[in-house]
């Protein structure tokens, strides 16, 4: 990387890590969140240190209020 | 002669009674070696039947009507079936007796919501709630048609709402909210909801796949293997839960041989295209770790 472009590199985390935090705070979670995500991982692993890729599952239960067999 | 017609009289007599003695004896003999094909519990019921008094049959009787008169007995069946059309129906018929009705109001509801008519799903949830505002059922349900039309914060605020009540509902919330939370790859919000749920007596393979995430997070890896496992025991070839256990085996606990082994499996099974690039990632990870393997 230029010595140059180090600064606004950093700066770049420091944006993509608020994103997370914000996102987290307000509980929002918008594509952009994710891509923000994917690129702070990409530049700083250790930023998010558990995430690897893990897949959650789309699913929520109803509340059939008892009457499911 | 008198005497003698007098004793003859008296013996005759005496005779007759102990033949008739000894063909009762004879007939009761004959039953109990006639019947005992009949089993123990059969005999029994018949000496209760000729007994007065019959308990069993007057319990059994209620509860007989019990499951005959069960009102909800269609909405039941049509749930089990997916037969959103006839839960609808059945709804229907359950308000025309009782238009208060929760229950058959958020399961008209959520037969709407399955026939793809969200707003008419939201105007009967909303009733329901109108009848009772604190139903935590219902707010469940509204949380989730608020979900699916895309307004994840709200329904987020729902199923916070419903868990922190408490009550037989707020487990569901919970496992929403987890499931949610994994969705958005918000760790620490999952770790919290899997805290307040824990692992025991779920049973959905995505809440499992969840607190198993949680668990990696909070460095319990064994942990997250017996959840995955568990999962994988009820949908064995789950891309999903084969990637997580494989990121499990190879990123985290390094274990070579598992995690290739979850690789083949998932690569003979194909992997969705949006995918391939975390198993491509995961086969590099898993070939350092032979280098390193070699080194050593």
């Amino acid at each position: 990387m230029l010595e140059i472009a180090t600064p606004f590199v950093k700066k770049a985390g420091e944006a993509y890590l608020l994103v997370l935090q914000r996102s987290s705070e307000f509980e929002t979670y918008t594509p952009a969140v994710n891509s923000a995500r994917e690129l702070l991982v990409k530049m700083d692993p250790q930023a998010v240190p558990y995430e690897k890729g893990q897949l959650g599952i789309e699913y929520h239960r109803v509340d059939w209020m008892g009457l499911s067999l | 002669m008198k005497i003698i017609l007098g004793i003859l009289l008296v013996l005759g007599v005496s005779c007759s009674s102990t033949n008739q003695k000894v063909e009762s004896t004879a007939t009761t003999d004959e039953t109990e070696i006639q019947a005992p094909a009949e089993p123990l519990k059969k005999r029994k019921t018949k000496k209760q039947k000729s007994a007065v008094v019959t308990p069993p049959q007057e319990e059994s009787e209620p509860l007989a009507e019990e499951k005959r008169e069960d009102p909800y007995l269609g909405v039941k069946e049509a749930i089990k079936n997916a037969n959103w059309q006839g839960l609808e129906g059945e709804a229907q018929k359950i308000l025309e007796q009782n238009n208060q009705n929760i229950i058959a109001l958020n399961a008209l509801g959520m037969a709407h919501f399955y026939q793809g008519r969200p707003l008419a799903a939201k105007y009967f949830l909303n009733k329901a709630l109108s009848i009772n505002p604190n139903s935590s059922d219902v707010k469940n349900n509204l949380a989730y048609v608020t979900k699916k039309e895309g307004r994840s914060r709200q329904a987020i605020i729902l199923w916070r709402q419903v868990a922190t009540a408490g009550g037989s509902s707020s487990k569901i919330a919970y496992e929403n909210l987890i499931n949610e939370f994994t969705i958005a790859k918000d760790y620490k919000k999952v770790v919290g909801a899997a805290d307040s749920l824990g692992s025991q007596n779920v049973t959905s393979v995505a809440t499992l796949n969840s607190l198993a995430l949680a668990a990696i997070v909070k460095s319990e890896f064994d942990e997250a293997e017996k959840l995955l496992n568990q999962a994988l025991e009820k949908e064995n070839n789950n891309e999903a839960l084969l990637i997580n256990m494989a990121i499990l085996q190879l990123d985290f606990k390094k274990n070579l041989d598992q995690g290739r082994r979850y690789l083949d499996r998932i690569s003979f099974l194909g992997v969705q295209s949006n995918r391939r690039d975390i198993v491509t990632r995961l086969e590099a990870v898993a070939q350092s770790l032979t280098n390193q393997g070699e080194v050593k």
